[in-house]
Formats: C-alpha cells, structure tokens, sequence
C-alpha cells in the first residue's frame, strides 16, 4: 500500500498535476469564497475540462476544486457573514463575530488550520479504510451490484430534504433520461425519436452543467443584489502555537465527526459543521462564550466540513455510491474518463486511486499556504459583482457542455435542463436526485437483467444471497425510515401551528 | 405553489402515459424497466397531488417584479448565444454575447465590461484551444 501511495505522490509531484492541482485548489478557494457559487456548482462546471487531460491529472484537478471550495466558503462567512458555501454556515456565528472584534485576520487563519487539519485526517481515513472496504467488496456480482445500485438510489429520500416524494419523482425522471439511447445489453434503440444524436444516450455532463451551473445562475439573476464594496484589512493571519494548542482537541474531534459524517451518504460538510460546533460548545470550557468569537467556535465547523471530503469520497471509490450531489459529479468524471468506480478501480486502476488520495493530501496543503499567506487577495473576489461574474459564468456553462463532444446538441440538452432545474427549484423538487438517477439508473437496470439471465429467470437470486440481501432491506428500511421521518415532522409542525393559533 | 403542483402533475402523468405506450414496441426484457417507472411516477404524482391538498398555498413567481424579465431576457441571449455559437464562432461571439448579458444584468459601466468581455474571452479561449488542445467552434461561413 505504502508503495502505491508513493507513486500516487510521485505522479502528483509531477509539475503539470501539480500545477493543475495547484490551479483547481485556487480555483476551488475562489468558487467557495464567492456566495452563490457552491463546490457542487465549481466542480460541475469543470468536470469538461478533465476530458482532455489524463485521467489523474483531471481527477486530482477535480479534489483540488472541492477540498478547496470547501475551505473557501469559510471565507465569505468570517469577512461578510455570508457563508461562500452551505458548508460553512457554521463558521459564521463565531468566525464573523471575531472579525467585528477586528480579529478577522485571526479568524482567517486559525479556518484555514482547522480546515488542513481536518482535510489531512479525512485524507487519512480515505487512504486506508477506502481500500480495505475495496477488498470485502471484491466479492459482489451481479445481483450485489444491483443491491448496490438500489441502495444508491434509496439516498434520493434522504437528499430531499423535506420534499421526499417530490425527490423520487426527481429520481424517476432522472431514471428516464438515463434510458433514452441505445439498450445496453440488446441494442435496441429507446426513446430515440429517430434521432442519431439520441442512440448514446443522452450525455451527463450537459445535464449537471444545467441543473447546477446554469439553473443557479438564473436564479442569481433572479436576485440580483446592488453592488457592494467591502473594504478588509488582514493582519496576524498565521495562528500561534498558543491558539493551535486551544483548538487542537476541538480539531481532532471536528475531524473525526466530519470524515465519519462524510461517509455516510446523503450526509455532507453543512450537517458535519453543525454536527461538531454542537459538540464543540457542549464539551468546551469556553462553551458559555461561544457565539461571541470564540475561536473553537471557527475550529469545530471548519475541521469537520474539509473532513467530510475525504469520508465522502470513500464509499464513491469503494461501493460506486455518491452519498451527494459532489460525489455524484466525480462518479460522472470518472465514468467520463471510462473508469468504473467500485472495488474493481482499485484491482485495475490502482495507480489512479492512489493518486487520487495522494492529491487530497496536496490539496489541503495547496490551500492551507494559501489560506495562510494569500489570504488578503482571495479575500478580494468577494467584491467581483455578480452583474459581471454571472455572464461570465453562462458562458462557461456554454463553453464547458460544448466541449465535451463538441456537440450542438449538447448544448440544446444543457439549456433545457437548465430551465427544468430553475423551475424544479422554484417548484421545490430536488434536483441531485436526478443525477444520482441518471448515473445509477443504467447500472440499476442492466445487473438486474444480468443477474437473471444468471439466474434463468428466477428472483430468488435477489434474496439468497447474504450480501446482496443484506443491501437491498438496508435500502427499505432507508426509504421507509425517511418516509416516516416526513410524515412524523409533518405532524409535529401540524401540531406546532395548532398550538400557535 | 399549488397551481404549479397541479400542472407538475399533469405533464407527469402525460410523460408517464407516453412512455408506458411508446415502449410497447420494444422487446419485453427492454421494455420491463421503463413501463415500472412509468407506473411509479403515477403514484407518486398521486402520492404528490393528495398532498399538495394539505400544502399552504405560496406564489412561487410574482410577475410585476423586475427580476423576472431580466432572467427572461439572459435566458434568450444565453439561448441565442448557444445556438449562434456553431456559426460565428466562439471568439466573434463570446465578447458580444457577454457584454449584452451584462448589460441586460446592469447598466452603465461600459468601460469595464468591455474590458471584462474581451478577458474572458481570451482567457477562456487560451485555456480550452490553448492549453488543453480542446477545439472551440470556429466561424463558419
């Protein structure tokens, strides 16, 4: 194992991953530290540009963008009391508190440490749970692959937040639209309309670009906020031994909530952050003082959103599952590059796998020099106005659907999902169900097909297996269980507006 | 809200419908999957109806507000951009498309985003056709 990690590091030292690395972390530090644009949104709007690079370098390009989104949403929440991403929603309560004491320079440094920190232990994690889960996940065939597949699609009842069934219809649009082109095990043309362009399928890509980049995009023109000039003077960015000493237990329990919630799909840094400024405020000496600048109030949720990273990607790579909206668009990329993420990837690409781990660990360096000694300038994106950044962000949305397969039709698919994204939102229909759906669906509906051909027709396979009956009632008890979960929050709501009339 | 939960509703059962008949004439191994979620987007829609009956209604789109013909009009430009683009070519088109969604975004300013239009062009154009060898389309007449 060690060896193959030192060959991931000795690919990623090369000086053009590195310098791609490099890029998408900058790149990812601004997209996180900009409100409205969020790491799902930057790492959708790249995912073309890693076409044309080797798998590696355009996979490592991709961790660099989310690790460093992650960590430059805290930014925008310390400086304007925005958090840049959902993730750092936490941060702000004692991370803009500090700064109005006019310690933001102080705040900056010690989100920027907490977050390495946490990204460094979730990476961790990712290099040696991820391949031992790999190894028990060799033995899957057919039917468990299906299992798997099901479960990956039962997270749509818990990514929807309070809207469940509108989130499974999401998933069953989503399973449509993955349906649509040639049948993967007859050849057979479905839902093609006579259209060439329509025999593959009907690329992701263009679909993720219009349900994240371009439908958010709308609405922030929707929005639009006037111009707003925000005038920051940094200093003491680089946090003494003193503060690290202060944050450390807060930093290694923040760490170690947000990889263990980054695991579990459906989760993700928003929930971790709370998560652990929860935990951090109840266990702290200082608790009584938290909400007023406390620096372990920054610690806890910048630990643990940048932990979650790591934890996300692990049952990505090892099972195949995207537990959210970023991981679903890594699957894409991946799939994008030809491989199939599951145990197979690291029996067949190793070498890939490796890198990829040893990029998360690059990253969080990337943006931890950054975050300690470019700050002030990165500080300044904030101010770019959005009457010029968001056609900017149109014509990238454009640009990065084209170039794919260099396809008009490409963009004609980008621009109605766009608009079925925006009116999905507006309508309040989750939208990542569609996605997971789309990437699932193929892989749902041609192991089941495989597994009974294996099985001459027979559905006892599905529930003589151990394994692959062990994953589907864990997918009926997540979708019943959050179905439940709905209708028991509906009542306690109901009851609550009784109450208050 | 509810008016849009009802039409959400009716354009699902009409695609589920659709799909349910325009898969007959497929093969059954091929057609078993899209007619199962054909019936389960029925339900669901009638699962989502039921409870749009018990949802406090909400206007999702207020009209007379000024933002929604601004998004209208970005729509058409980004629209028009995308399917001019395959015949002027990105670096004729780009810089116009993006000063006119700007402008549609704001007024005035002029100066910097001329500058901020031929900026991203360029820096767009270096990084696609430049740097990663990816081909952007070119004038075509």
């Amino acid at each position: 194992m060690f060896e193959l990690l030192l060959q991931g590091f000795a690919t990623v030292l090369q000086p053009q991953v590195l310098g791609i690395l490099i890029a998408g972390t900058v790149g990812g530090i601004i997209i996180g530290a900009l409100p409205g644009l969020t790491a799902t949104m930057g790492v959708a709007l790249l995912t073309p540009l890693t076409f044309t690079m080797p798998p590696a370098t355009g996979l490592v390009m991709l961790c660099g963008i989310y690790c460093g989104a992650i960590y430059g949403g805290s930014i925008a929440a310390i400086l304007i009391r925005t958090p840049g991403t959902p993730a750092a929603a936490a941060t702000v309560i004692d991370g803009y508190a500090l700064a109005q004491k006019g310690q933001a320079g102080k705040a900056l440094g010690i989100s920027a440490f907490a977050s390495f920190f946490g990204g460094i232990v979730s990476a961790s994690a990712l290099t040696f749970i991820a391949p031992q889960l790999a190894k028990l996940a060799l033995s899957f065939s057919s039917p468990e692959y299906f299992a798997m597949a099901m479960l990956g699609l039962s997270i749509v009842s818990a990514i929807s937040g309070d809207q469940v069934t509108k989130g499974l219809i999401s998933a069953c649009i989503g399973l449509l639209v993955g349906m649509v082109g040639m049948d993967m095990l007859n050849g057979v043309p479905r839902f093609t309309f006579g259209q060439v362009d329509m025999l593959n399928g009907i690329s992701f890509i263009p679909v993720l670009i219009g349900l994240f980049a371009v439908a958010e995009a709308f609405r922030t023109t929707e929005g639009l906020m006037k111009r707003q000039v925000h005038d920051f003077s940094l200093s003491g960015v680089l946090p003494t031994m003193a503060d690290i000493k202060r944050c450390f237990k807060t930093m290694v329990k923040g760490s170690v909530i947000g990889t263990t919630i980054g695991i579990i799909p459906a989760t993700g840094g928003d929930i971790a952050a709370f998560i652990s400024y929860g935990e951090a405020k109840r266990s702290s000496p200082n608790g009584d003082k938290f909400g007023t600048g406390e620096l372990e109030g920054i610690a806890a949720p910048e630990s643990a959103n940048n932990g979650a990273t790591g934890g996300a990607l692990i049952p990505l790579l090892t099972l195949g599952i995207p537990g959210d909206a970023v991981t679903a668009i890594f699957l894409g990329a991946l799939m994008l590059q030809g491989l199939r993420p599951g145990p197979l990837l690291f029996k067949d690409n190793a070498d890939l796998v490796y890198s990829i781990f040893a990029g998360m660990f690059i990253a969080n360096i990337v943006f931890l020099l950054c975050g300690l000694f470019a700050i002030k300038y990165f500080a300044k994106v904030i101010n770019i106005p959005k009457p010029i950044l968001t056609p900017i962000i149109f014509i990238l949305c454009v640009v990065g659907a084209y170039s794919i397969n260099n396809s008009m039709f490409d963009l004609l698919i980008m621009m109605i999902f766009g608009v079925l994204g925006y009116l999905m939102q507006k309508y309040k229909f989750p939208v990542s169900p569609i996605v997971l759906a789309l990437i699932l669906g193929p892989m749902a509906e041609s192991e089941f097909r495989r597994s009974l051909m294996l099985s001459q027709g027979s559905y006892d396979i599905f529930i003589t297996r151990p394994i692959c009956l062990l994953l589907l009632s864990v997918t009926m008890i997540s979708v019943i269980g959050a179905y439940l979960k709905q209708k028991k929050r509906e009542k306690s709501e109901g009851k609550a507006l009784e109450t208050s009339r | 809200m509810k008016r849009g939960n009802w039409i959400a509703g009716m354009l699902l059962i009409m695609l589920a419908v659709s799909v349910w008949f325009g898969s007959a004439g497929f093969p059954p191994e091929s057609s078993f999957f899209p007619r199962v979620i054909s019936v389960v987007i029925i339900v669901l829609t009638a699962i989502m109806l039921i409870e749009t009956k018990a949802v406090k209604d909400e206007t999702v789109f207020e009209w007379a507000a000024a933002n929604y013909p601004r998004t209208g009009k970005v729509f058409v430009l980004t629209a028009f951009y995308s399917f001019l683009l395959g015949y002027f070519g990105f670096i004729f088109l780009t810089p116009i498309a993006l000063l006119a969604i700007m402008l549609v975004m704001e007024k005035g300013n002029y100066g910097t985003k001329i500058i901020a239009s031929v900026l991203t062009t360029a820096s767009i154009y270096l990084v696609f056709e430049v740097l990663l060898d990816v081909p952007l389309p070119a004038w075509s007449f």
